[in-house]
């Protein structure tokens, strides 16, 4: 069942010419994660912003999870609905790390008890237990952002909207917050939507969208797209590890497999081709 | 005239004398020399944006010194007549264009020297000049600078920095946020200004592929204490100590040594692609490359 539909969704600002998101229409089944790329500027926060009803489109239909989104069902519709943005300072309320991440559950009138057991949880999921009684303000970058999610995991929406969330996390704090979203995603079938920029962010989804210049260009596998080597600057994503080892090996003279490789493929590749004196 | 930075036994807490009180600084040595380019690189937490802060003063250490050029500060040290050193220390902070405001791209720009005492004529000459060195096309300068792209904004706050022409440029994370080409974009910027402009280069980053590509010193910053400093090379050449830290390694280094455990052989380990594909190239059977 598609729990995201939007159809000739249109959107263009005030100040600007051309439109931001131009008659574009897909669908997004429960439990999938989708992968939105595009270079800055090609329309992706526009997209995801016109989905939670932060803006209003111009002509088309957005329906989530059964309802037609319209300014009566924009608050039913965000009861289901987490975002997690690029800037986390942008989302902090509370005085401590424990009340923001309750703050969520408080608008949903969650009992005191279930809470503290959730704030708890929560926070144990992102690995920022300890820092419960904190200030936000003075934490790290990547360290509001894991709080920002858990106060999402908190709620336990049904779709999770990453726009550029990881963007500020360490290479490992970044693979930790991933598991947790996939293990989040397996356990609650959750539909998580990621705007993104990062590759291995990328790779974890099942599918991916590019978009440009408002348009839908192409849907594929990561796989699938990651086979388009230096085209993938232009789609807003790096070239992969092995297609530029590829490419450097292409100008030694050495014939490398046309198709996708993943950095283990290519290491056996390597391997078996490696002289044994 | 050139300006040496030196950290010696610096302790900084937040909230000091509080029961919030978080020592995120602990017994700090370092020097930065003049027209290097140091990455600061740690964990989230770990006190990188703490000890860049102290680079010009605006955090001053609890205990031990900093010596900046020839003004030392310790915790003594009064807020009054540090505006030279904030001019010679110029400093990018994460998401720098929130902190634009002013109604023209040009004025914002020109507004930090202006803040200095230059005349409101040679701050836009400057201004114009800078925007000219970061990239901006010159038909951006009347527009609203918030009505520009990301990366653009960020090259408008980082032109407002330069203007007042400091030997020393800071950024803790400039690239943040942008795409893959924005990024490129901005760290061959500061690259060119070290190149030409000969200023010193402080870079906090999570980007370990840029370290290897553009760092000559690594700084490694661990719950608030300097863990280790050297060039590249020898950083990522304790990849169990680095992954003890949570640190990461650039992505040649990390697959080099997946090759090594399926037999290739290197001099040294490759820290960057182009290094790699030289040295696995020979070691390639005569089947791989048909071409010879």
């Amino acid at each position: 069942m598609a729990i995201i539909q939007v159809e000739n969704l249109n959107y263009q600002y005030s100040n600007s010419d051309t439109k931001a998101i131009d008659d574009v229409s897909f669908e997004i089944q429960a439990g999938d994660w989708v992968a939105i790329v595009g270079h800055n500027g090609s329309g992706k926060s526009t997209l995801a912003k016109l989905l939670i009803g932060l803006m209003a489109a111009d002509s088309g239909k957005i329906t989530i999870d059964g309802q037609v989104l319209t300014p009566d069902t924009v608050w039913q519709i965000r009861e289901k609905v987490g975002m997690v943005f690029q800037n986390p300072d942008n989302q902090f309320v509370g005085a401590t790390v424990a009340d923001d991440v309750a703050f969520g559950m408080e608008n949903r009138s969650v009992d005191r008890d279930t809470m503290v057991t959730k704030v708890d949880y929560a926070l144990k999921q992102v690995g920022m237990l300890d820092y419960k009684d904190r200030e936000p303000a003075n934490l790290s970058g990547g360290q509001k952002q894991r709080v920002a999610l858990a106060g999402i995991i908190a709620i336990a929406p049904k779709i999770l909207i990453l726009d550029e969330a990881t963007s500020m996390l360490d290479p490992r704090g970044r693979q930790e917050i991933l598991s947790v979203i996939q293990q989040l995603k397996e356990d609650l079938n959750l539909t998580v939507l990621s705007i993104t920029h990062d590759i291995d962010e990328a790779a974890n989804a099942d599918r991916l969208v590019v978009i440009d210049d408002g348009h839908f260009v192409e849907e594929a596998t990561p796989e699938e797209l990651f086979t388009h080597g230096k085209e993938l600057v232009d789609m807003g994503l790096d070239v992969p590890l092995p297609e530029k080892l590829k490419d450097a090996l292409r100008e030694r003279h050495i014939e490398v497999p046309h198709s996708y490789l993943d950095e283990g493929g290519l290491a056996n590749w390597l391997r078996t081709s490696r002289l044994n004196k | 005239m050139a300006t040496d930075i030196t950290f010696e036994q610096v302790n900084y807490s937040y909230q000091a004398g509080t029961p919030f009180a978080v020592q995120a600084l602990k017994d700090i040595n370092l020097k930065i020399t003049p027209g290097s380019f140091t990455a600061v690189i740690g964990q989230t937490g770990s006190g990188k944006s703490t000890l860049i802060q102290h680079l010009n003063a605006l955090l001053k250490p609890s205990s031990g010194t900093v010596t900046i050029g020839q003004r030392v500060i310790t915790t003594e040290t009064k807020n009054k007549h540090l505006k030279p050193l904030r001019k010679k220390v110029g400093m990018v902070f994460q998401f720098p264009e929130n902190q634009l405001f002013e109604e023209t791209v040009l004025k914002d720009i020109a507004f930090g020297p202006q803040n200095f005492g230059v005349s409101e004529t040679d701050a836009e000459v400057l201004a114009k000049r800078m925007a000219g060195e970061v990239g901006l096309d010159g038909s951006l300068l009347e527009r609203s600078p918030f009505d520009l792209s990301g990366g653009q904004m960020r090259r408008v706050a980082i032109a407002g920095v330069l203007a007042l022409e400091p030997e020393v440029l800071v950024l803790d994370e400039p690239t943040a946020g942008l795409d893959p080409r924005g990024r490129l974009e901005i760290m061959t910027l500061v690259t060119r200004l070290r190149e030409e402009q000969g200023l010193t280069i402080v870079l906090i980053t999570h980007q370990m592929d840029d370290v290897a590509n553009y760092a000559d010193h690594v700084i490694v910053m661990g719950h608030g204490a300097l863990l280790k400093q050297g060039s590249p090379r020898v950083i990522f050449s304790d990849p169990k100590w680095l992954q003890e830290h949570q640190l990461g390694l650039p992505s040649a280094t990390k697959f080099a040594y997946e090759l090594q455990q399926g037999g290739f052989k290197f001099d040294h380990m490759p820290l960057t692609v182009t290094d790699l594909a030289d040295q696995i190239a020979p070691q390639l059977s005569k089947g791989a490359h048909p071409h010879e």
